[in-house]
């Protein structure tokens, strides 16, 4: 889902670039009103375990293979503000280390993935667990992605760089990603279920964000 | 697919990833031309560039930019292996997300094909583009390294939260790298019969279970030892330095460029 810099038009990069610092520094803000210089480490260490733990390879029927993303699962884990401020740590570092996405469209990816995909999945997940938190955990991946999908579908759409239409767009990313998010949805969900059973003071019914 | 040959690939992948990093704090140390710039001036410059670039629409001028972008890594040193494969991967997927419009779009067809001349333009300014954008990247970030990177954003005003949030993921990604790796060649050593799918799946969730609550752990840890230390402060970084020839050169680069391409 990472935009390569080239597809989207300079003023919606930057104007997504600018949302995604404002919602940022709320998020930042939220967060026991800031985040402390000794609270960063456990941010920054879970960050780097999510990017490694997406190298691992999960088989698919059919023959192939597919990648943990984990916006909805850092949401669940961290609660949503430090959720996206550790998935936005995450999309930078795969930015500026790996080339993954660009630099001029980084702000865009960061919004994507950090700040929708993140917020959609814990929204969904708060909304569905009543009715059981698997199931909610599932719901989280699965459409917290697709949203996330969706929202680059629309600056690809939007962008007269990249001829589709807008219709065009969100279609075949919302479709495609309505399937695939399938697949994210069933890894968080068989992860949260080994974290509720290894760590249920983990979850987030029995403390708001994590605490040490 | 076979269970162990998806734990194989997982090893594959964590060394490829690896070696980026190895790269990355290798190539910077070379003496080259961006080596030489100031990593402020550099990565202001080539934030610029790529805005140029994006912004472009005519054939010639991407081609020319994206010689640019290959120049600069020549003058820099960047072997040629490490930059074309860095920049074959996003223009081919690129190729394939426009190459439709060759046939979609209206206007005069290209010959005797059935392919639109507006359409094999579109593409092809499309896929160089990104290949220039791509290529500005590149030389960015392999002639830079990660600490001065860093340091070029606190200049630039960056929040220091997230320059120390991004330090820090960067210092422990290669150790849970090394932490993923192991696991996964023990479980590939205990792995003797073929798993089922789902047992494949619930053993992958278990997996990564273990693997973040191992990295929690250890992140609440680094927590309570920054906090008796009395927090992370901030990231090291150089003093600031005075701008020398390189920056100025580099400098007088970016702005030519910026001038012919408007003008």
């Amino acid at each position: 889902m990472h935009i390569p810099d080239g597809y989207i038009d300079l003023p919606l990069a930057l104007l997504f670039g600018a949302l995604a610092v404002v919602i940022l520094s709320v998020a930042a803000r939220r967060v026991n009103g800031e985040i402390s210089d000794a609270r960063a480490p456990l941010l920054g260490v879970v960050a780097a375990s999510i990017f490694a733990a997406q190298m691992l390879d999960w088989p698919i029927p059919g023959g192939t293979s597919a990648h943990f993303v984990g916006g909805a699962f850092a949401a669940i884990l961290l609660g949503p503000h430090l959720g996206a401020l550790c998935v936005a740590t995450v999309v930078t570092i795969q930015a500026l280390i790996f080339g993954d996405g660009g630099l001029v469209v980084l702000g865009a990816n960061v919004f994507n993935m950090a700040i929708v995909e993140v917020y959609v999945g814990y929204a969904i997940y708060r909304l569905l667990v009543p009715y059981g938190e698997f199931q909610a955990a599932f719901a989280a991946g699965w459409l917290g992605i697709t949203a996330g999908a969706l929202t680059a579908a629309l600056q690809l759409g939007l962008s007269s760089a990249f001829q589709y239409q807008l219709l065009t767009t969100l279609s075949i990313m919302g479709v495609g990603h309505l399937a695939l998010g399938l697949i994210e949805g069933a890894i968080t969900a068989a992860v949260y279920r080994y974290l509720a059973r290894a760590r249920p003071d983990l979850r987030p019914n029995t403390a708001p964000e994590v605490s040490a | 697919m076979a269970g162990s040959d998806l734990l194989d690939r997982t090893v594959a992948a964590i060394a490829a990833s690896a070696q980026w990093f190895l790269l990355a704090e290798e190539l910077p140390d070379r003496d080259g031309f961006l080596q030489a710039v100031t990593p402020t001036v550099k990565l202001v410059g080539i934030a610029a560039l790529v805005a140029l670039t994006v912004t472009q629409r005519t054939l010639s001028t991407v081609v020319a930019l994206a010689l640019l972008a290959a120049a600069l890594a020549v003058l820099s040193r960047v072997p040629a292996r490490t930059f074309l494969g860095r920049l074959t991967g996003p223009p081919a997927f690129a190729l394939v997300v426009v190459a439709p419009q060759a046939f979609l779009m209206g206007g005069p067809s290209l010959g005797s094909l059935p392919l639109s001349a507006a359409g094999v333009d579109y593409v092809l300014t499309f896929v160089v583009r990104v290949t220039a954008c791509v290529g500005f990247l590149s030389v960015l970030l392999v002639t830079t390294r990660f600490a001065d990177l860093l340091g070029a954003f606190r200049r630039l005003r960056a929040p220091a939260i997230a320059v120390s949030l991004l330090a820090i993921t960067y210092r422990y990604l290669l150790l849970f790298f090394a932490e993923l790796e192991r696991m996964v060649r023990a479980r590939r050593s205990r792995t003797i019969a073929e798993p089922s799918l789902r047992r494949n799946w619930r053993d992958s969730g278990h997996f990564v279970g273990s693997f973040l609550v191992r990295s929690l752990e250890r992140g609440e840890r680094v927590q309570r030892a920054a906090r008796a230390r009395g927090g992370t402060g901030p990231t090291p970084a150089q003093p600031r330095q005075p701008l020398g020839r390189a920056d100025l050169a580099f400098g007088l680069v970016v702005t030519l460029a910026v001038v012919v391409v408007v003008a």
